[in-house]
């Protein structure tokens, strides 16, 4: 399996939705993704249909699949066990350095699944990586060039 | 809110869920429930 790439980032379904429906910490943090075309937001199936389904149940259904349909086309998808924890699963099928999610267990060793989390995967809340996260020092050391800012529109 | 949202943007969908009161406690219950309920 190649190297985790810290330019790769999963969210795990508590993120995702919390981005939604509540705004704060987890909107700030993907807002650092989604602003930037070299990151690459990685999710797999389960791991936004574990999310559809809280956005469903907090919000409504027709905002929930307009919430799914809008956030397949920004992930680059991956695939793994059905039973294997999905936002875990998908950051380690997805070579992601950082996990974000609310669950700071989440980095520790879980019985039962067909993967273990790498060493190099950073789980982190939402918070914690919007305000550690540095995309000027991240651009200059993946692509040894100077950062030119955000590239993208956010909110698009 | 609309009954329907055909190609939102994110902040067309961040607008529609403005006045919610949702919590990051309600998300974290929402997610748990979720995924007792597949586990079960």
């Amino acid at each position: 399996m190649p190297d985790a790439s810290p330019t790769r980032v999963v969210a795990d379904a508590d993120v995702l939705a919390a981005d939604v429906l509540v705004g704060g910490a987890s909107r700030d943090a993907l807002d650092n993704v989604r602003s930037h075309s070299w990151l690459d937001l990685v999710a797999s199936d389960h791991l936004l249909d574990d999310a559809h389904a809280v956005v469903a149940a907090l919000a409504d259904a027709d905002l929930a699949d307009a919430w799914r349909e809008r956030a397949a086309t920004a992930t680059d998808r991956v695939e793994h066990d059905p039973g294997d924890h999905s936002g875990l699963a998908s950051a380690v099928h997805g070579n992601a350095a950082h996990l974000l999610s609310f669950d700071d267990a989440l980095g520790s060793v879980h019985a039962g699944m067909s993967v273990q989390p790498h060493a190099k995967l950073s789980v982190r809340p939402p918070d914690a990586f919007a305000r550690l996260f540095d995309a000027a020092s991240l651009y200059t050391s993946e692509f040894e060039d100077e950062y030119p800012g955000p590239d993208r529109d956010p909110r698009n | 809110m609309p009954d329907e949202h055909p190609d939102m943007t994110w902040g067309d969908l961040f607008e529609a869920t403005s006045d919610l009161t949702v919590t990051v406690d309600d998300v974290r219950e929402g997610l748990r429930e979720h995924r007792e309920g597949e586990d079960a």
